[in-house]
């Protein structure tokens, strides 16, 4: 009797299929949602330590401006807690402040509907939901980074913009005065956060024209890089393996810090 | 789904995407649900393990450590609920007639359930981390090293240990009169 007979008979003699009833049990569950920690960040790209640093810093002075006008530092509850349970390094923002209306925001990365987000923060009462800002952001095809010290106000906001990237929703805000291919802001849990233009990512290729978009645009399944196309402004191209309608450009000149040298892929589309 | 892929479900259940949740409840419900099997040996407590291993993996997602071995992390906790479960279950659960009949009641399927329940019984032959390492191997698909990762043994104890429990097996299935009608 051979191994691989004993392995194959057992093999077949446990073909069962988990009951699905599980999937219903656990659907509702909540997720304990947490924002960057040094820990997740070491699967991203380095591009995101810059981000949650900036973020956290953009909270702080938004907050710090808000509460001072509004002229009740001391009678409001914060709106920024640490959380006291882990390393110290990772802020939430609590879901009270409900001033400003719930609109999708973009690079949000907790559950997707208020409910979700809602059910979250009750868990435990130590943790409430998290909200990602992201570094960088894209809107037709402009790369865009956020602007830390704005102290941009709900006034100062005009016309909402929205733009589907793949099937992922961008919603903008523009700002009074500032044309919006220089400059919008977003709102995350009522903070405002300001994005100004710094690389357009329209560019040429094999005769085809592209244009960048955001990285949640394709963010799963994990965008695969194939065969090498070609530099253009110094920044590599590849093929997007599966994907006969858009490419993948390496936007390290742009966005890497101190020199690092990871590939920073992001999908540029066809634009016909 | 690769480990990359899998490493990425993960850090975005973490951020609270269902929708990921979902893709890694499919990926990985049969091989937990298998695992869970062979350790408590009752359909019903596999199923609640299943259930506790994708709880906590909800819970716990925002503390994995991207771009280790998903696969070991998901296993570890799973093995973690299996403990849980027999320590809360210590009473011996077998896998009686009745189990048997609610399992599967077409005739046509009798023969691969007998089948199960031989194996299942051949695996309690084995010690704890011999049924481990065996289930492990054959149903969840995990590699030898990443066996090794779970259970927190050497490469060289896990592999040593799979032999042992496959002569075992051998022996069992010889005793039983598996493979009786074939020539050796």
């Amino acid at each position: 009797m051979k191994r691989r007979k004993i392995e194959k008979y057992m093999k077949d003699a446990m073909k069962i299929y988990a009951p699905e009833s599980v999937w219903e049990r656990i659907k509702s569950e909540p997720i304990l949602v947490y924002m960057d920690t040094n820990k997740q960040r070491r699967s991203y790209r380095k591009t995101h330590r810059r981000a949650a640093v900036c973020a956290v810093a953009a909270f702080v002075i938004i907050a710090a401006v808000a509460a001072i006008n509004k002229g009740n530092v001391f009678q409001q509850p914060p709106i920024i807690g640490e959380n006291s349970t882990d390393s110290g390094n990772s802020l939430f923002i609590t879901d009270d402040d409900t001033t400003l209306s719930a609109a999708p925001i973009p690079g949000e990365t907790q559950g997707a509907s208020t409910e979700d987000a809602t059910s979250s923060s009750k868990i435990d009462s130590g943790v409430s939901m998290g909200v990602c800002i992201p570094y960088y952001m894209i809107l037709n095809h402009r790369l865009y980074s956020a602007n830390c010290e704005s102290g941009l106000m709900q006034a100062d906001l005009g016309a909402e913009y929205t733009e589907m990237q793949n099937e992922y929703k961008v919603t903008v805000y523009s700002i009074k005065g500032v044309p919006i291919n220089e400059s919008f802001a977003i709102k995350a849990n009522g903070m405002i956060i300001r994005y100004d233009f710094i690389f357009d990512g329209e560019f040429e290729i094999d005769g085809e024209k592209y244009g960048i978009v955001d990285r949640q645009a394709y963010f799963y399944p994990e965008p695969q890089k194939g065969d090498y196309l070609g530099t253009v402004g110094g920044m590599k191209v590849y093929e997007f393996s599966g994907n006969d309608e858009a490419v993948l450009i390496d936007l390290n000149p742009i966005v890497a810090i101190d020199g690092d040298t990871d590939e920073f892929l992001y999908a540029a589309e066809k634009i016909s | 789904m690769t480990g990359r892929q899998l490493d990425l479900c993960i850090c975005e259940i973490a951020k609270g995407n269902r929708e990921a949740l979902r893709q890694l409840y499919d990926e990985m419900k049969n091989p937990i649900y298998l695992f869970a099997l062979s350790l408590v040996k009752d359909y019903q407590l596999a199923e609640d393990v299943q259930e506790e291993t994708f709880l906590a993996v909800m819970q716990s997602a925002r503390n994995y450590k991207g771009g280790t071995n998903p696969k070991a992390w998901i296993f570890s906790i799973a093995r973690n609920c299996c403990m849980d479960s027999i320590k809360a279950n210590s009473k011996c659960i077998c896998v009686d007639d009745e189990t048997l009949a609610s399992f599967s009641k077409k005739e046509d399927e009798r023969e691969k359930t007998e089948n199960t329940v031989i194996v299942m019984e051949a695996l309690s032959s084995l010690s704890e981390d011999e049924r481990m390492i065996v289930s492990l191997y054959m149903f969840s698909g995990l590699k030898q090293t990443e066996i090794a990762k779970v259970l927190g043994m050497s490469y060289l104890s896990v592999r040593s240990k799979y032999g042992y429990a496959i002569k075992k097996l051998k022996r069992y299935f010889k005793e039983k009169g598996v493979f009786a009608d074939e020539t050796p």
